[in-house]
């Protein structure tokens, strides 16, 4: 079974675990892990294809009028001041 | 007003011929919600202007500007965004995000005069097969309220068969629409990958996820699915109307038999065999087919999907929006909000998402995954060159228990095995009632899956509408 460092896992998912929990998932990750490698059975390779998807681009202009949902997505902000989102500070002098 | 088997082509005549208003229907819809939703749990939120919704409907129909949706109530999945609303996708993470615009779904149900009833239930980021990984609790069954109603589009199957909304709106990444239409004895289907834009539907899996209805009846569906279907240039995945074929009435259907040998409850199988015995009777070709990597779908899908879910879920952070838990400094502030604001699922596929990509294992799992993908594409792609159509069962077993499954993830996965493969393929699939078996006495709905080539939408509707005739008889 694969050797899985699942506090290291939580820590690069940006996730806080609880030590109960940890135990939980430091047995099913394996778990689940164990059950998807077998798709290392499957063999061949098929020639990717140009399939009906494509990647799009749109013209390059305004795709909305500016400002038209400034109001909005400043009211779904946790914190906000004179129109801009608040932050935390993040350099320091030491 | 009967409400038991109502469909949108009947209140569509009722309201058409002045039989009732939209007002009215649409009380009768509330009166219902009301009453029931504490036992099903189907919705989240019931809308407070749907008075207002309906009174638009009939000014709309009083002046003869009438479409086939116009004052026809229907429940939306809470992972689709109808602005000023909340849409939490049924996450603690979500619970107070109020969306600023209108998924293109439902800017094309409020030109059609729809009615928005309320937003339903579901797995978490719709995650889930049975709607237990709701951080609003678990909805109920209407056929037995002590199963899970399947999910994760498990509120939306709940109000359309517990008669607390005509139809509905649900989003499908493994078989969130289809498993759910089955266990509940819908109709439900899942659209070609880009037939529907998926502007304003929350991300789960890019690459896989798609809009589609939840209803009645085949007919009721191909009504949702004609309104909301179309391409959006917000969609850079949604595909232009020449994509698609205005396929012939199915003939030569294809069985993949060695597929159904393993999981599948027998009575579950019993029941398919003979709707496909009924279905050549009825004139239609029936042929073995084989689709060879099928059977790596599941375990390819538990890769690719959480994979995408892990980059598309880390957007939740708590800066600019939903819910914010402060920490001692700025990496503290995520690993708390996302610590606290996701439910178990959510981080267990975050974590399996986060390894699958990451550097040293992402040849072996990610890149793997989808080079499996490609090949079961291939496999569908060989198969139609030969039938018109596939059948399968949609999912292997009725309606389970509440809490059976819920702390074995291996077992909840199984349930998706008939319907993960459509999604990685990026083919159209409707689930459609096959009758019911008995399960400690009570008697639970099962759905037979067929499945068809991309851009072949509207030939399901043609086997849909000749199944429910055979079914029916």
């Amino acid at each position: 079974m694969t050797d899985v460092d699942v506090t290291k896992l939580a820590k690069l998912s940006r996730i806080a675990v609880s030590d109960e929990e940890m135990k939980d998932l430091e047995k099913e990750v394996p778990e689940i892990l164990a059950f998807v490698e077998q798709i290392a059975e499957a063999g061949g390779e098929v020639a990717k294809e140009t399939g009906e998807h494509y990647n799009i681009l749109r013209e390059d202009t305004e795709p909305h009028e500016s400002s038209a949902y400034t109001n909005e997505m400043l009211e779904a902000m946790p914190d906000a001041k004179n129109g801009y989102l608040k932050v935390r500070k993040i350099i320091s002098q030491d | 007003m009967e409400l038991k088997d109502l469909t949108i082509r009947e209140a569509r005549k009722l309201l058409d011929e002045n039989k009732a208003t939209a007002v009215e229907l649409v009380a009768a819809y509330m009166r219902r919600a009301q009453e029931k939703n504490d036992e099903f749990n189907a919705y989240l939120e019931i809308f407070d202007d749907v008075e207002e919704q309906a009174k638009r409907a009939d000014e709309m129909i009083a002046r003869g500007e009438m479409k086939p949706l116009t004052g026809i109530p229907l429940a939306i999945k809470d992972n689709i965004l109808i602005k000023g609303c909340v849409a939490s996708a049924a996450s603690k993470i979500l619970e107070n995000y109020v969306a600023s615009y209108d998924a293109h779904v439902i800017e094309k149900l409020k030109e059609a005069g729809a009615v928005f009833l309320g937003r339903a239930n579901m797995d978490e980021f719709a995650m889930g097969s049975s709607t237990e990984n709701s951080a609003y609790g678990v909805s109920r069954n209407p056929h037995d309220t002590m199963r899970i109603p399947g999910g994760s589009s498990g509120g939306p199957a709940v109000t359309v068969a517990g008669d607390l909304a005509i139809a509905a709106l649900g989003t499908d990444t493994g078989g969130s629409i289809r498993q759910p239409a089955a266990l509940c004895g819908l109709v439900g289907f899942k659209p070609t990958y880009g037939a529907v834009s998926r502007y304003g539907a929350i991300a789960l899996g890019s690459s896989l996820d798609q809009i589609g209805p939840l209803a009645k009846s085949v007919e009721d569906a191909q009504i949702l699915f004609e309104t909301i279907r179309g391409i959006d240039e917000r969609d850079s995945t949604s595909l232009p109307d020449t994509f698609f074929k205005n396929g012939d009435t199915p003939k030569k259907i294809g069985v993949p038999r060695h597929f159904l040998n393993e999981g599948v409850d027998e009575d579950v199988l019993t029941a398919f065999n003979e709707s496909v015995e009924k279905l050549r009777v009825d004139g239609h070709e029936i042929v073995d087919i084989e689709l060879p990597n099928v059977k790596y779908a599941l375990a390819a899908y538990y890769i690719v999907m959480p994979a995408e879910a892990s980059t598309n879920l880390a957007r939740y952070d708590g800066v600019r929006y939903g819910v914010a838990h402060k920490g001692k400094d700025l990496l503290d502030d995520y690993m708390q909000t996302r610590g606290k604001g996701f439910g178990k699922e959510s981080r267990r596929r975050i974590l399996i998402g986060t390894f699958v990509l990451s550097s040293g294992y992402a040849d072996a799992y990610y890149r793997k995954a989808t080079a499996v993908r490609e090949q079961i594409r291939e496999d569908f792609r060989k198969a139609f060159e030969n039938v018109d159509v596939i059948a399968t069962p949609t999912s292997p077993t009725p309606a389970f228990k509440i809490g059976e499954r819920a702390s074995d993830p291996l077992a909840m996965y199984a349930a998706d095995i008939f319907t993960v493969p459509i999604n990685m393929a990026g083919v159209p699939a409707i689930s459609l009632p096959m009758g019911k078996v008995e399960r400690d006495g009570t008697r639970l709905p099962i759905g037979m899956q067929f499945i068809a080539p991309h851009g072949a939408d509207s030939s399901l509707f043609s086997i849909g509408k000749d199944f429910e005739r055979i079914i029916g008889a």
